[in-house]
């Protein structure tokens, strides 16, 4: 038998921060010179780029360049600013128009995003996925390295049960051998054995 | 608009702050509209201060200053120096020395702490728990005004299954009418009932036997 007034009073929160605050403490020297990213307003620790995802991110580069051509910005591990309280940098953004264009301000979307996940699958998957969702983008990919695979993202909708409210409802799993078009270049074919690294031995940490 | 539960992703490594950051965003005016905490790493913000609450952390304030005198300091709700990446506010810490100890820093541990607790029961029990244990903090005890009982915890011991990876192997309830010897001055007698309000909203309890 509680008292209503202590069923309205939530548990202590963690203090959530804005892009300008996270700035501010860029400028600040914080973070120790780690790369790290903000997610609704909660600051993430990058992994450390081990080889196979380094090769990841190039590979997607190289294809995204070949593909998309003038008229479209590729930018890697570059932030994008999505609303007031995230500043994620995907290993890749494609954004019409040039990079020229965001001397002034990150880009505010993106025409696809792809991110490249060894160990932050999961991550990638749940909460990157929900905020990219939330933040209107239509395409996004996974190279989902463990399992040698393509995820593509698309059809964002609101949904209760991810992180950010928001989520994808449509996820297509592409193998080696199989190939998919971007979105805003469908007349364009991308195979995915051509986003995926040479297979490796994970090395000793 | 917070999350109804904490997605706890386990390659997601959310970034720490240290003490030193903490208290450069306290100095360029981050925390002006919240009372926060920095609890291994992350900046909590912490629940509204009802009066009963406020009544009850004054009453252990005054019976621990009655108890224990000099040689010791009673600090209410004044922060706590536990490693690099905590600095927790506990409702009350009893610090072996004098107030002038602490001038150029916050102790570094306690022998007693006593959380007040109305509304965040499982919190407090559970993750401020971990975090003192893992401070070697010897006593500490939770006062909670809902049940009108304090939880006495003792004996740290690491715990897997803890968050910060320690829990307290002892824990008892002590009820009105019960007293608790604290484990700093174990001659002496608190009386539970010395540290409760007088409630406010729930009906008055009978005693069971």
């Amino acid at each position: 038998m509680s008292t209503p007034r202590t069923q309205i009073i939530a548990e202590p929160k963690p203090r959530r921060w804005t892009r300008k605050e996270y700035y501010k403490m860029g400028e600040m020297g914080f973070f120790d010179g780690d790369r790290v990213e903000l997610i609704e307003g909660q600051v993430f620790e990058m992994s450390p780029i081990y080889e196979p995802h380094a090769v990841g991110v190039s590979l997607a580069d190289d294809i995204l360049r070949e593909v998309f051509g003038k008229g479209w910005a590729i930018r890697i591990q570059n932030p994008l600013s999505l609303g007031e309280a995230s500043d994620p940098e995907p290993d890749a953004a494609v954004i019409k128009g040039h990079n020229r264009d965001f001397i002034v301000k990150h880009p505010t979307t993106a025409d696809l995003v792809i991110e490249v996940a060894d160990s932050s699958l999961l991550h990638d998957r749940n909460h990157k996925a929900s905020l990219y969702a939330k933040a209107g983008i239509m395409d996004y990919w996974i190279v989902n390295l463990p399992e040698r695979r393509l995820e593509v993202h698309r059809n964002p909708v609101a949904n209760a049960e991810a992180e950010f409210g928001f989520d994808y409802a449509d996820k297509l799993i592409l193998k080696e051998g199989e190939s998919v078009a971007p979105l805003t270049k469908s007349d364009v074919m991308i195979d995915v054995v051509d986003l995926l690294p040479p297979r490796y031995e994970k090395s000793a940490p | 608009m917070a999350t109804a539960q904490r997605h706890i992703i386990p390659e997601s490594k959310p970034y720490r702050w240290t003490r030193e950051e903490y208290y450069k965003m306290g100095e360029i005016g981050f925390f002006e509209d919240k009372r926060v905490e920095l609890i291994e790493g992350e900046v909590i913000e912490m629940s509204p201060i009802y009066s009963p609450h406020t009544t009850s952390v004054t009453l252990v304030g005054e019976v621990l200053r009655e108890i224990f005198g000099k040689g010791w300091v009673v600090r209410e709700e004044k922060p706590l120096s536990l490693g690099i990446n905590s600095d927790p506010e506990p409702d009350v810490a009893l610090v072996a020395g004098k107030i002038r100890d602490f001038e150029e820093s916050h102790p570094s541990t306690a022998a007693l702490v006593i959380e007040v607790v109305d509304s965040s029961l499982s919190y407090d029990r559970n993750r401020k728990a971990s975090l003192y244990a893992k401070a070697g903090i010897a006593d500490y005890w939770v006062v909670n005004l809902q049940d009108r009982q304090i939880e006495v915890h003792r004996r740290p011991i690491s715990d897997a299954n803890a968050e910060f990876g320690f829990s307290y192997g002892d824990k008892m309830i002590f009820k009105e009418g019960d007293s608790v010897k604290p484990l700093a001055k174990p001659k002496a007698s608190i009386e539970v009932s010395d540290l409760l309000p007088q409630s406010v909203s729930k009906p008055k309890e009978k005693d069971n036997a």
